[in-house]
Parts: structure tokens; C-alpha cells; sequence
């Protein structure tokens, strides 16, 4: 077994009144470690539409960091998917430095087996008049673990903004394990934000009236569990990417995906491109 | 016989609900179930449809010449017994055309047949959403998200018309309705009885049987039938009170 071990550092500005879209594919065909830093800045009037789909080998590790700088009335949408984790850290932080922005970072976790996803989440409103949304959510099977740590900072003076931020985790054994910390700092007095962390398990009255309608406890099961993660990948907007990684939760909530030993990036080729920009 | 319920004893957590209760229904009847709060009703509609945390201590529930005692809800479903929930579930996630076409297929999964067609099925959907008067805005809705009261009974019995049913039962349809909703509601009951299905309809008052005739009606109390007759018990009900049937078990 040999350990290839990648360091990337990558520099990425969306330039003013452009519109970019970037999909980075994680997968670890041959890759034992990485640690990635990834810095965009995004310019005035500017916006950026981001998609992260991750799919590691169970043995694999990787450390992603990725700052993003906003300046006036830019557009951030991120959104981040996670099927396979081995060990893996997202770092996002966005600083928003000018008025009138929009950022909405949208995570999913699907980890089973020992898996361990961590994701750290800042977003600093360092001006007045802009709105975040960041949701996460992740569904847990067998020894799995994974973190959430969201961080809302809200400067002085930063007044009217409007801050949401939510975590819910559906955790399917006793053994699996969720650390959730949903944090908001606020320093100004006209804002609008909030926060919240669910975990559960499958709802048993509804798992019931499926079954009373003829459903099949599997069935009932994967239903609910497409229908909380299609709340995410809804966002995805590349109507390929969405059908794409649709198909991919679909086959990975009924455990075809995980039995890929390598990637399963080689069935499904959405971009073609992995640990690369485009 | 449809149903042939013997001596069931029903315990939840450990407190005995039902003390022997025995129910018959044939095909093509309709039986009414009344009673005050607190006497086991709808834990008569759990035990027959086969929900966990209801435990049958002692019993038989024969339904189409087996005893289901045991067996998972959807397979009971599958075989032909419907609830129209008193509260019905909302589902997140999970719009009511996705919702229905699962459990219509699962249904003919379980008869072998195969699966209904994408054009067959919406020309179904659309003949029965139209006998409860639901407009088709609901279909890409999620189940029951964001219903009113009376929608989400509707809804429960455009789902029983979607699956026909041998054996439906009715728990406190009528509750939370106004009456033009309680009338399109018993007009799709009407609509769906036939000679070879039964409806159990579980009622607090005699409203609901002005609209949906019953051919039998059973008083419950304390965990039993104590009373049953014609229809017209269910006036006598009414006028009498429950305290009528209280005292007489005293």
C-alpha cells in the first residue's frame, strides 16, 4: 500500500459583474491524504455558484479549507456534499465586506460504516444589509461520527442582517454520534438571525402511516431519509449536476454506493474532472 | 366473515386497554363504533392494523380466514385494511403523488401484478381526487404539509380510494369538519361501499351517521362492547348520553 500525500493551494477570483459556476469533485482513488487551501475572492456585483461533491475512500483523509472574500452585492451559493467521508475536514469561512450581499452555503453528510466528517462553518458579517443562510444536514449510520460547528459573527454596526443557520441530523443506530454546536456572536442590535440544531431519529408515527398505507418498512425508510437530503441537493442548480447527485443519494441510501470500493465517480462522470477547478 | 375479532385484550405500556372485546363484520356492512373518551376505540383501530407498542395479551383477530395477530402493518395494508387516521401525519419532503404511487405499487407488488403506468396512475389520481372534491394543486404538495383540517381528511379518504380497501376503518373522520367537508367526506365513503367491503367508522357523536348509514352500532366502554344494535342505538345515544351507558355498567 502506498500513501500519496497532495498539498493544493489554489487562488480563485470571480471578477466584477461576472457570473462564474465551479464544481470540485473530491474523490480518493489513489490518495491517502490531502490538505487543501483554497482562497476566493469574489468582486463587486459578482457571483459565484459553487458545488462540492465529495466521495473518499473509507480510509482516506482530507482537510479542505476555503476562505471566501465577498465584496458589495455579491452572490455566494455554495453547496457541499459529502457520501463518503473516511476522515474529512471542510473549513469554510466567508467574509462579507461590503453591503448588499447574499451567501448561502448548503451542506450534506451521508457517512456510515467508521466514517468521521467534520464541517466548520464562519460567516462574518463585517458590514451592514446582508442576508446568509447556512444549512447542513446529515444522516448517520452504524459507528459514524461527524461535527458541526457553525460560527454567525455579526460585527459592530452591522446592522440589518439577516442570519440564519441550521443543523439537523437523522441518526439511524445508537452507535453513530453527532457533535453539533450552532453558534451565533452578535454585536449590533438591529439584526435579524437565528440558529438551530435537530437530531433525531426516524419519526415513528410517520414511519406507521406508511407502513398502514402498504409501504415497506425499507421503503418507508428510504423515502424519508431522499426526502430530507433531497432539501439539500435541491439547491443544486445545474440541472445535470442535480439529476446526477440525485441518482447518487438514491443508490447510496439504499447502500449501493458505499460497496464502490474505489469511486464512484467512474459509474456516474458528472464533470469529469476531480481535484481540479474548473 | 370479513372481520372476527375474539376476546382481544390489548395492553399499552403495561395497562390493559381492551378487556375482551369481540367484533364481527361481514362484507358489505357498515358498523359503527361510539363511545365516551378513554374506552378503547382507537386502540381497537391500532391492535387491527397492527401498530408496535400494542400489545395483544390475549386474543384472536381473524381477518379474511387468518389470524393477522403478528403480522407487519403494510402486510395487513396489502391485504386490504385501510385507517383513515384521526390525526393525520404530515411528511416532509414526501410529495402526495410520490406518496400514493409507492403505496399503490406496493399494493400490486404484493398481488404480483405489476406496477401501474405513469399515465395510469395520474388518470387514477385525478378520478379520485376528484370524488373528494381535492384539487390538483395538492398533488405536488407534501403529504399533509400544510393542510387544513378538513383537507387532511379528505386527503385520508382520497388515499382509501386510491387503494381499495376490503376493510377500512374510519377513526373520528368527522372530527374538526364542517359540515360541507363532512358531507363530501361520507359522499366518498358512500361512493366507495360495495358489497365486498366493510367499514368500521369510529365516532364520538351521531353526526357523522346521519350522512354514512350504519347497519350495526356498537357502544364501547371500559374496554368492551357493551351495547350493540341498529342504527337507531345511535340515536338513543345521543338523547340518553353516554352517562346512560356509564350507569348501566356500574
Amino acid at each position: 500500500m502506498f500513501t500519496v500525500m497532495e498539498f493544493l493551494e489554489n487562488n480563485i477570483v470571480v471578477e466584477r459583474n461576472r457570473y462564474r459556476q465551479l464544481v470540485v469533485i473530491d474523490d480518493t482513488e489513489h490518495l491517502q491524504a490531502q490538505e487543501e487551501h483554497c482562497d476566493i475572492v469574489v468582486d463587486e456585483n459578482a457571483q459565484l455558484e459553487m458545488y462540492r461533491i465529495q466521495n473518499l475512500d473509507n480510509t482516506a483523509s482530507l482537510k479542505t479549507h476555503i476562505h471566501i472574500h465577498q465584496q458589495r452585492n455579491s452572490r455566494v451559493h455554495f453547496v457541499v456534499i459529502s457520501f463518503n467521508a473516511g476522515d474529512l475536514h471542510n473549513h469554510i469561512e466567508v467574509d462579507i465586506d461590503g453591503e448588499g450581499c447574499e451567501t448561502q452555503v448548503y451542506g450534506l453528510y451521508l457517512v456510515d460504516k467508521k466514517q468521521h466528517v467534520e464541517n466548520y462553518l464562519k460567516i462574518n458579517h463585517n458590514v451592514p444589509h446582508c442576508n446568509s443562510d447556512t444549512r447542513f444536514k446529515g444522516i448517520m449510520d452504524d459507528e459514524a461520527t461527524a461535527v458541526f460547528n457553525g460560527h454567525v459573527y455579526v460585527a459592530p454596526g452591522a446592522q440589518k442582517t439577516d442570519a440564519q443557520q441550521n443543523n439537523a441530523n437523522i441518526i439511524l443506530t445508537s452507535t453513530a454520534k453527532i457533535d453539533t454546536k450552532p453558534f451565533l456572536e452578535i454585536y449590533a442590535d438591529d439584526v435579524k438571525c437565528s440558529h438551530g440544531t435537530s437530531t433525531g431519529q426516524l419519526d415513528q408515527e410517520v414511519m406507521f402511516y406508511m407502513r398502514q398505507r402498504g409501504i415497506s418498512m425499507a421503503n418507508a425508510r428510504m423515502l424519508l431519509m431522499y426526502a430530507f437530503a433531497a432539501e439539500i441537493s435541491n439547491h443544486i442548480k445545474i440541472d445535470s449536476l442535480h439529476e446526477t447527485i440525485d441518482d447518487m443519494i438514491k443508490r447510496r441510501l439504499r447502500g449501493e454506493l458505499s460497496s464502490c470500493d474505489h469511486c464512484v465517480l467512474h459509474c456516474s462522470k458528472p464533470v469529469g474532472i476531480r481535484n481540479k477547478t474548473v | 366473515m370479513l372481520l372476527n375479532i375474539k376476546n382481544l385484550h390489548v395492553s399499552v405500556g403495561g395497562k390493559e386497554i381492551l378487556k375482551g372485546l369481540n367484533l364481527g363484520v361481514n362484507e358489505g356492512e357498515i358498523h359503527a363504533i361510539m363511545g365516551p373518551n378513554g374506552t378503547g376505540k382507537s386502540t381497537l383501530a391500532a391492535a387491527i392494523t397492527g401498530r408496535e407498542g400494542y400489545e395483544i395479551t390475549e386474543g384472536e383477530i381473524w381477518y379474511k380466514g387468518k389470524n393477522i395477530v403478528g403480522m407487519s402493518p403494510e402486510d395487513r395494508a396489502n391485504e386490504g385494511i385501510f385507517l383513515s387516521f384521526q390525526y393525520p401525519v404530515e411528511i416532509p419532503g414526501v410529495s402526495i403523488q410520490n406518496f400514493m404511487r409507492t403505496a399503490v405499487n406496493s399494493k400490486r407488488e404484493y398481488q404480483g401484478l405489476p406496477a401501474l403506468s405513469t399515465i395510469d396512475f395520474m388518470k387514477k389520481m385525478k378520478e379520485k381526487q376528484a370524488m373528494v372534491e381535492i384539487t390538483e394543486k395538492l398533488q405536488n404538495r407534501f403529504v399533509n404539509v400544510g393542510y387544513s383540517g378538513g383537507e387532511k381528511k379528505k386527503n385520508e379518504i382520497f388515499q382509501m380510494a386510491m387503494l381499495e380497501p376490503s376493510l377500512a376503518i374510519l377513526d373520528e373522520t368527522d372530527s374538526g369538519l364542517d359540515i360541507d367537508a363532512l358531507r363530501i367526506v361520507a359522499n366518498g365513503v358512500n361512493q366507495l361501499h360495495n358489497k365486498d367491503n366493510a367499514f368500521v367508522v369510529i365516532t364520538h357523536y351521531q353526526r357523522l351517521l346521519d350522512y354514512i348509514v350504519p347497519d350495526f352500532v356498537h357502544v364501547m366502554y371500559d374496554g368492551r362492547i357493551v351495547k350493540s344494535g341498529g342504527k337507531h342505538l345511535a340515536i338513543e345515544l345521543e338523547e340518553k348520553g353516554y352517562e346512560w351507558i356509564k350507569e348501566m355498567n356500574l
